[in-house]
């Protein structure tokens, strides 16, 4: 999981503010071959990068690829940080608005717990009486 | 957690969310945790002990090791699970080496840990679930 990796510039949370996010993609390490091109293997930081555009824009990185065929990094980071800040802009403002609707949260957790509670005790009679505890 | 999971378009109205702990009661869940334990075989254990030990938070040996992945292998003898044991308790406590962990740090929750694992997905009766890639 990528939230355990110890380096904080490995990756982007949902609740970052687009300062952060500037920051991240435009430190994210690249390589110096010119033109921008998805390979994985040879170009992991140029393909990290089309796959998280690809990700927000739900364009395949092939016809990504067409169009900053004659880009540099620069230029693909810029579009990278607007995909994201696009992509990020309403859950992190619905985030805002929901941890301060307490009543809200709580009631969710509860109807959750309860269907869950239902379900498990179900399992469990089942694994008692399978086992001939009951 | 609950506002960030909801906030990324999770809807609650089809789709079960709750706080683990205020589900089963303690007791209750170390007990469903044990009975199903005790139906674990010596297969199972080391299919799951494997899966745990490959997962990517250990520390990772050669790619081609793949045999250096296993904790547990039908070809190693007692004392040499034990070294390679040593090795990844120090990975777990991002200790620089095997000279700073010991034997008093090893507990059964190392080896039981995937039961539990499986336990709460399987109390809920889910037919797939996510994991770390």
């Amino acid at each position: 999981m990528s939230k355990s990796a110890v380096d904080p510039n490995s990756r982007i949370l949902l609740t970052d503010p687009y300062e952060t996010i500037v920051k991240r993609i435009r430190g994210a390490v690249t390589d110096s071959i010119s033109g921008i091109t998805f390979d994985p293997v040879e170009r992991p930081g140029t393909s990290n990068l089309l796959a998280i555009l690809s990700a927000c824009t739900g364009e395949a990185p092939a016809v990504l690829v067409e169009r900053y065929a004659g880009s540099d990094h620069g230029v693909l980071k810029k579009d990278v940080v607007e995909a994201v800040e696009e992509a990020l802009r309403k859950p992190r403002a619905e985030f805002a608005r929901l941890r301060e609707d307490r009543a809200f949260l709580a009631q969710v957790a509860r109807d959750g717990a309860e269907k869950a509670q239902k379900i498990s005790d179900r399992t469990m009679r089942e694994v008692r009486r399978r086992i001939g505890l009951s | 957690m609950m506002a960030l999971i909801l906030a990324s378009g999770i809807d609650p109205q089809k789709s079960v969310i709750f706080h683990q702990d205020e589900v089963i009661a303690f007791a209750s869940r170390c007990l469903s945790r044990f009975l199903i334990s005790c139906q674990i075989g010596p297969e199972p254990c080391r299919a799951s002990l494997d899966f745990e030990l490959s997962d990517t938070d250990w520390e990772a040996e050669t790619d081609d090791d793949v045999e250096g992945t296993w904790l547990l292998h039908p070809s190693r003898t007692v004392t040499e699970t034990c070294m390679r044991l040593q090795t990844r308790l120090a990975a777990s406590r991002n200790a620089n080496d095997e000279s700073e962990v010991d034997d008093s740090l090893l507990n059964a929750g190392l080896f039981t840990y995937p039961i539990l694992q499986a336990a709460d997905i399987l109390a809920y009766r889910r037919v797939t679930t996510r994991f770390s890639s």
